[in-house]
C-alpha cells in the first residue's frame, strides 16, 4: 500500500517525493481492507450521530473536507443512500459476515442502514479532496 | 505542441484517447528491458582481444586524462574478458557465447556498439536515460509516448511497468514519472510476485451495483469539484478511477499467464507465481497484444563490481532466453513489425578491473545497447569502440540520440513533441538528439 503511494525507499535521501496519480491507488482506496474498515467506522458515526440523515451526511462530509457540502453534492450523497438501502440478500450476509471490527460496536445498527452509510462513507474518503491537502 | 494541460472538464479523459503522431509510424508500440547495474559491454558484446592480450598491464595514461570512476582508481590493471565470442545469424553479429539465444535473434537486431551516456553513477544515469535528464522531476520516455500517442485500450494504462532481478531500480519510481505531463500518464506498475495487480476485487460483500455507484458518485463530486477550483489533477484521479474499475474486470484475466499454452511458457522459460524477467517478458507480450503502449520491464542484476563471471553467466541465464523468446514470439504473431524491442543498461562497465581479477566499476564512454522489430533493420552492427572497448570512437550514440530513434519510429519528430511547463517548451531530448538513420529500415 504504501510503495502504491510513493513512499520512497528509506535507506537513500530523499529531496523530493515523487507524486503519482494512478489507478492502482485506486483500487486500493476502494477495495483495500483497511480503507473499507475506515469506511466502516464512518458510517458508524453517521448512524451514531443526531439529526436527520442529511444533518449526519452532512457532518460527515466536513470531517472528510473541512467544509459544508453545497445543495447539490448532499443531494448526490442522499441518493446514493437511498439507492443502497435494499439488500443484496447473499451480499448483505457476506457483509455482515467478514467485518466484524473489534474496536467498533456496529451491531445495533440496522443492516441495511449501515451498508448504505458504509457506501456512502466510501465515496466521502475516496474523494479528491479528502485524499489531497491542496 | 499537443494538449495544452487537462483543466477543463469537457477534456476529462481525452488524454487516454488514441492520438496520431507526427507522421505515419513504423512503431506503434515500445518494449523497453531495461537492465538495470549496466550489463558489461566488455563481456557480451563488444570483443577486445586486444585487451585480452594486455590483461594485467596499467592502461596508457593518454585514455585516462580526465577520466574519472565511480569506485576505483583509473590506473587499475586492465582486465581481458573471461567469456568467448561467437558469430551469430547470417549476419555473423558477434556477441559472447553465455547469450546463445538472443544470438540466434542477430539477423533481427541492430546492436549498437558505441553508445555514450554522461553519468557514472546509477540513478543519475538511469534517470538520464529514461527522462533525458540526469536530475528528476521530467516526464519519462514512456509517459512521452503515452502523451503523444493516447491508449489503444481503455481498460488499461497506456504505460505499464515490471520489474525482476536482486531488487528495484535505482533511481526508483523516477523512472516511470509522468514529471509535469498530467498525470495520467505515469507508469503504473504491476507486481511481479503474487497478484500482478492488487485488490482487483471488489471487498467482500460490496456489489457490482455498489461498486459502480459508488465510483459514478466520486467521479460526479470530482468532477464538480474540478469545475470549481480547475486543478488538473483531478482529472487524472477521474481517469484513475474510471481505469481502476475498468481494470477490475479486464486484468485478472491479462496478467494470468498459465492461460498461455505450455509451448509458449516454456518457450520464455516462464512460470506461473515466479518472481521471474521470463514471466515479465511473457506479460509483456500479452500486454502489447491488448494495445498497451509501452511496456518497462526493469532487471536490475548487472552491477558486477566483483563476482563478475559468475554474475553475468546467472543473468544471462535469467534473461537470454527470454528476450529471445519474446522477439520470436512477437514475430510469429506478425506483431514484431510493429512493437519495438529495446535492450540496455544506463552505462558500461571499465575495461580496468575493480577487486581482485574478478570486477569492473562503471563507465560512461562506451556501451553496447540493441534494439530489434519495430521499424529497425536486422543484422546491423552500428558504431565501434577503440581496442580496449574504453571510447566510443565511430558513430557515437548519445542517449539523448537513442531517445530521439525511439521518437522516430513512433513517428514524431523529437523536437517537436513539446510540453509547456515552468514557462517554456520542453521536450524528452532537451536541445539534443541526432535520429540513428544508420539502424532504420
Amino acid at each position: 500500500m504504501l510503495s502504491t503511494f510513493d513512499a520512497p525507499n528509506g535507506s537513500v535521501s530523499c529531496v523530493r517525493r515523487t507524486v503519482s496519480t494512478t489507478p492502482l491507488q485506486a483500487l486500493v482506496t476502494l477495495n483495500e481492507q483497511v480503507s473499507l474498515e475506515a469506511a466502516l467506522a464512518l458510517a458508524h458515526l453517521i448512524l451514531s450521530d443526531e439529526g436527520s440523515l442529511a444533518n449526519r451526511v452532512s457532518r460527515a462530509f466536513e470531517r472528510c473536507t473541512s467544509r459544508q457540502p453545497d445543495p447539490d453534492e448532499l443531494e448526490t450523497l442522499i441518493t446514493l443512500y437511498n439507492a443502497n438501502l435494499a439488500l443484496d440478500p447473499e451480499q448483505a450476509k457476506l457483509f455482515k459476515e467478514t467485518y466484524n471490527p473489534v474496536t467498533l460496536d456496529i451491531s445495533a445498527h440496522p443492516l441495511n442502514e449501515l451498508i448504505a452509510s458504509a457506501t456512502v462513507a466510501r465515496t466521502l474518503l475516496n474523494l479528491d479532496e479528502t485524499i489531497t491537502k491542496n | 505542441m499537443l494538449g495544452k494541460g487537462n483543466a477543463s472538464a469537457n477534456n476529462t479523459f481525452s488524454s487516454q484517447i488514441h492520438k496520431s503522431p507526427h507522421y505515419p509510424a513504423k512503431a506503434k508500440n515500445v518494449i523497453f528491458l531495461y537492465m538495470g547495474g549496466a550489463p558489461s559491454h566488455l563481456d557480451l558484446f563488444d570483443n577486445k582481444p586486444e585487451l585480452r592480450r594486455m590483461d594485467g598491464t596499467i592502461p596508457p595514461p593518454e585514455l585516462l586524462e580526465g577520466y574519472q570512476s565511480a569506485f576505483i582508481r583509473p590506473n587499475n590493471k586492465l582486465l581481458g574478458s573471461k567469456f568467448s565470442f561467437e558469430r551469430y545469424g547470417k549476419c555473423g553479429m558477434e556477441m559472447a557465447d553465455i547469450l546463445p539465444h538472443i544470438g540466434s535473434c542477430a539477423d533481427d537486431i541492430s546492436l549498437i556498439r558505441s553508445m555514450q551516456t554522461d553519468a557514472f553513477n546509477h540513478a543519475p544515469a538511469q534517470i538520464l536515460m529514461s527522462t533525458g535528464s540526469q536530475q528528476f522531476g521530467r516526464p519519462s520516455l514512456g509517459s512521452w509516448v503515452s502523451y503523444g500517442l493516447g491508449s489503444e485500450n481503455q481498460n488499461l494504462p497506456s504505460f505499464v511497468v515490471m520489474s525482476s532481478g536482486l531488487k528495484g531500480p535505482s533511481a526508483g519510481n523516477s523512472n516511470w514519472s509522468s514529471g509535469f505531463l498530467p498525470s495520467i500518464h505515469d507508469g503504473v506498475t504491476f507486481n511481479s510476485t503474487g497478484e500482478p495487480v492488487l485488490y482487483l476485487s471488489n471487498p467482500k460483500g460490496v456489489s457490482r451495483k455498489q461498486q459502480r455507484d459508488t465510483i459514478d458518485a466520486v467521479n460526479f463530486l470530482n468532477n464538480k469539484r474540478l469545475n470549481s477550483v480547475g486543478d488538473p489533477e483531478i482529472n487524472s484521479r477521474l481517469a484513475a478511477f474510471e481505469m481502476a474499475f475498468r481494470m477490475q474486470d479486464v486484468a485478472p484475466e491479462v496478467t494470468d499467464i498459465s492461460l498461455e499454452p505450455e509451448k509458449i511458457r516454456s518457450m520464455y522459460g516462464a512460470v506461473p507465481g515466479e518472481r521471474s524477467f521470463a514471466n515479465n517478458c511473457l506479460l509483456a507480450r500479452r500486454l502489447v497484444e491488448r494495445g498497451v503502449r509501452f511496456v518497462e520491464l526493469f532487471h536490475e542484476s548487472w552491477d558486477q563490481h566483483g563476482n563478475l563471471v559468475k554474475g553475468l553467466k546467472q543473468n544471462c541465464k535469467d534473461v537470454d532466453q527470454a528476450c529471445a523468446a519474446l522477439i520470436k514470439d512477437l514475430k510469429q504473431r506478425g506483431l514484431l513489425d510493429e512493437t519495438l524491442i529495446v535492450w540496455g543498461g544506463e552505462f558500461g562497465r571499465t575495461p580496468m578491473v575493480q577487486g581482485g581479477n574478478d570486477g569492473r566499476d562503471h563507465h560512461p564512454n562506451a556501451f553496447t545497447m540493441w534494439m530489434a522489430g519495430g521499424g529497425v533493420k536486422g543484422g546491423v552492427e552500428h558504431g565501434r569502440t577503440d581496442d580496449l572497448g574504453f571510447n566510443a570512437v565511430e558513430d557515437k550514440v548519445h542517449v539523448h540520440d537513442l531517445n530521439a530513434t525511439i521518437l522516430h519510429l513512433l513517428g514524431f519528430d523529437h523536437t517537436k513533441l513539446t510540453h509547456r511547463a515552468q514557462g517554456r517548451d520542453f521536450r524528452l531530448t532537451d536541445v539534443h538528439g541526432h535520429v540513428v538513420q544508420n539502424i532504420l529500415t
